[in-house]
């Protein structure tokens, strides 16, 4: 990098902090890769800017990138919404800090419990998202299509906090599209909440396989998240709780193992087993190393694993490398243990829905004919900021 | 304190005026790089592009003689270009590179190929296993031929069956007679569908599914029927 683009970078950044209006603050560390929105809109020209809250003074800002895929090849390059590079602004004051380079669904994973058969929903066909409409994408819940097949929701999102002085609700910009997938319907929904907390999730919901209509089966999603937090110099650490239920002393004890080769490892609900990310540059105003930390949300009691050794592991840490999009090549893509400290790093969540097929999904009409719809079940990941923040941004100043 | 704030404003100013170039590019700025949705291939650049891959040296070696079947996958873009173009160290947008899959039924040898359209240049090739090589809208209409020949499925779903016709995952239309392929896999080596490359086919009729699917292997052209008379 030359003397001449670091100057330039420093007078962006100086007129993104001089343009705020708000009071001053001390200044967070030096970002890596200056932000030029400039460059960002001619880059990605359908971007979206949501200032929080959405109205009045601006506390956080997220400026989203998104896009449709809709190739004939889900193995090098899955289909569906894909959601980055995702940049925000913790501060009114504060420069825009990348988060995320591209985070979308690697593929879907339905084997049944017969033992077959055992579909992969995206990676082997061209299934792509199917429209959306008003219908599904109304104005009075905060919709709006932002493509024949991407709704955007902004929305409360219920209380932020509440204690002895007062009380706050929160909100959040919601991106979602459904990959038609014959029967089913995948939606994919990526939220960004005024707090930095980051969620995916995805439900499967329509008919069930005809033929096997009343047989039980798991949808896995296997998500790609190459998630780069104020640049692509970022390391991965194993985050555990362990506690003895059997002592008495009653202590528990949290772990933070740095993860220096690519590897799969599960999770535990006993554990609260998560992936941290750092940038060795980033930090806040206290001097915290700042952290996104990639944490489960589980419905429907746990997640499942297969025969099939991309499915034994909940989560996987790999360098980026752009030739590697499959969930199902996981294990060859950590094999020879290619490091990941100080890399750009790729981590990969998979989650599970157990779909134990009910009376509420249909029923067969005197024809045979099958006559109903499974609803939405839900599953998915949030990546929560930590130490991000100097502190929270809706609540007092900080000290 | 005065010329700090006159400063700011000049600063601001300036700043809302390029946040404001959101919807209209300014003149001198590079073209659009539109990650948010790269630009598709025209037809010229199509043919230019197979033939590129057709042509490369290191793809023939992996497919062997005789003509591959060429599916053009999608478009990329590198993020390390995209990184300096972000970052302002490059002065172009970073380049589509076009993924294709080479397949050639009579070796049985497939190749991934990443093609530059701006010079027609193959970027890297390698070997894929058959199993890698995606289905396409044709696989589904040859599995829905098998399947109407298969007389066990004629009978299990009657004469419309001559009526379906294949449903891409991208269209909404409302055809009366829809069928729709599934890929499918297994983890059983005693099953073919391990190794060949098999399409289950799922019928839509005005009513809804029938319950009933044909279960075709592509690579030995049979058909089976599964389902039909499961009740609870």
């Amino acid at each position: 990098m030359n003397g001449t683009f670091r100057m330039l970078r420093g007078a962006l950044a100086g007129a993104l902090t001089l343009a705020s209006t708000a009071v001053a603050e001390a200044q967070p560390a030096v970002s890596v890769t200056a932000f030029n929105p400039a460059r960002f809109q001619l880059f990605c020209p359908n971007a979206i800017t949501q200032n929080f809250p959405t109205t009045g003074p601006a506390e956080t800002t997220w400026l989203i990138c998104w896009r449709e895929v809709a190739g004939n090849n889900s193995i090098v390059n899955p289909n569906g919404l894909v959601i980055g590079p995702v940049y925000l602004r913790k501060a009114p004051n504060a420069p825009f800090v990348r988060v995320l380079w591209d985070m979308r669904v690697s593929d879907y994973f339905v084997p049944y419990h017969p033992g077959s058969p055992r579909f992969y929903d995206l990676s082997f066909y061209n299934f792509s998202l199917t429209g959306v409409t008003a219908a599904d994408c109304p104005a009075s819940a905060g919709g709006a299509p932002i493509s024949p097949h991407v709704c955007k929701e902004v929305r409360d999102r219920g209380l932020m906090w509440k204690d002895f002085g007062g009380v706050r609700r929160g909100q959040e910009i919601v991106l979602w599209g459904a990959i038609n997938a014959a029967n089913y319907r995948y939606i994919q929904e990526y939220t960004f909440r005024d707090d930095g907390v980051i969620i995916g999730r995805m439900a499967a919901t329509g008919q069930n396989l005809p033929g096997d209509e009343l047989v039980t089966h798991v949808h896995n999603a296997i998500w790609r998240i190459d998630i780069d937090l104020d640049g692509i110099t970022n390391n991965a650490a194993r985050l555990r709780h362990t506690e003895n239920p059997a002592n008495a002393a009653g202590t528990a004890n949290d772990t933070t193992a740095p993860i220096v080769v690519a590897e799969g490892f599960t999770w535990s609900p006993r554990r609260h087993d998560a992936v941290e990310i750092t940038n060795p540059a980033f930090k806040n105003a206290q001097g915290h190393l700042s952290s996104y930390q990639l944490v489960p949300l589980v419905t429907g009691g746990g997640l499942t694993q297969h025969f099939e050794t991309f499915t034994r592991n909940e989560f996987w840490v790999t360098p980026f490398n752009a030739a590697q999009f499959a969930a199902k090549n996981l294990p060859a893509y950590i094999s020879g243990s290619p490091p990941v400290s100080n890399k750009d790093i790729v981590v990969w969540y998979k989650g599970s829905l157990h779909h134990h097929p009910r009376d509420e999904d249909g029923a067969f009409d005197h024809n045979h004919n099958w006559v109903g719809t499974a609803h939405t079940m839900w599953t998915g990941f949030m990546l929560m900021p930590h130490d991000v923040f100097d502190c929270s941004p809706f609540y007092k100043p900080c000290p | 304190m005065a010329r700090s704030c006159t400063s700011s404003v000049i600063i601001a100013v300036a700043f809302v005026a390029s946040w404001c170039c959101v919807e209209k590019a300014p003149a001198q700025a590079p073209p659009a790089a539109t990650a948010g949705s790269v630009a598709p291939l025209t037809t010229e650049e199509r043919l230019a592009v197979e033939n590129a891959a057709l042509s490369d040296a290191r793809v023939r070696a992996i497919v062997g003689e005789g003509q591959p079947r060429i599916i053009i996958t999608g478009l990329e873009i590198d993020k390390a270009e995209a990184e300096a173009f972000l970052a302002s160290e490059l002065a172009t947008p970073p380049r589509r590179l076009v993924s294709v899959v080479l397949f050639n039924p009579q070796t049985n040898q497939a190749a991934h190929a990443l093609v530059s359209p701006s010079d027609n240049r193959v970027i890297s090739a390698g070997s894929i296993t058959a199993s890698d090589i995606p289905f396409v809208r044709g696989d589904a209409d040859q599995a829905l031929a098998l399947a109407k020949a298969d007389t066990g499925l004629r009978r299990a779903v009657g004469d419309t069956l001559d009526r379906y016709e294949i449903l891409e995952s991208d269209s909404d239309a409302r055809v009366p007679f829809a069928a729709q392929a599934l890929p499918l896999r297994s983890t059983d080596p005693r099953d073919f569908c391990s190794v060949d490359r098999c399409l289950d086919l799922i019928f839509r009729s005005e009513f809804g599914f029938l319950p009933v699917r044909a279960h075709v292997n592509l690579t030995r052209r049979t058909v089976e029927v599964h389902g039909g008379g499961q009740h609870r």
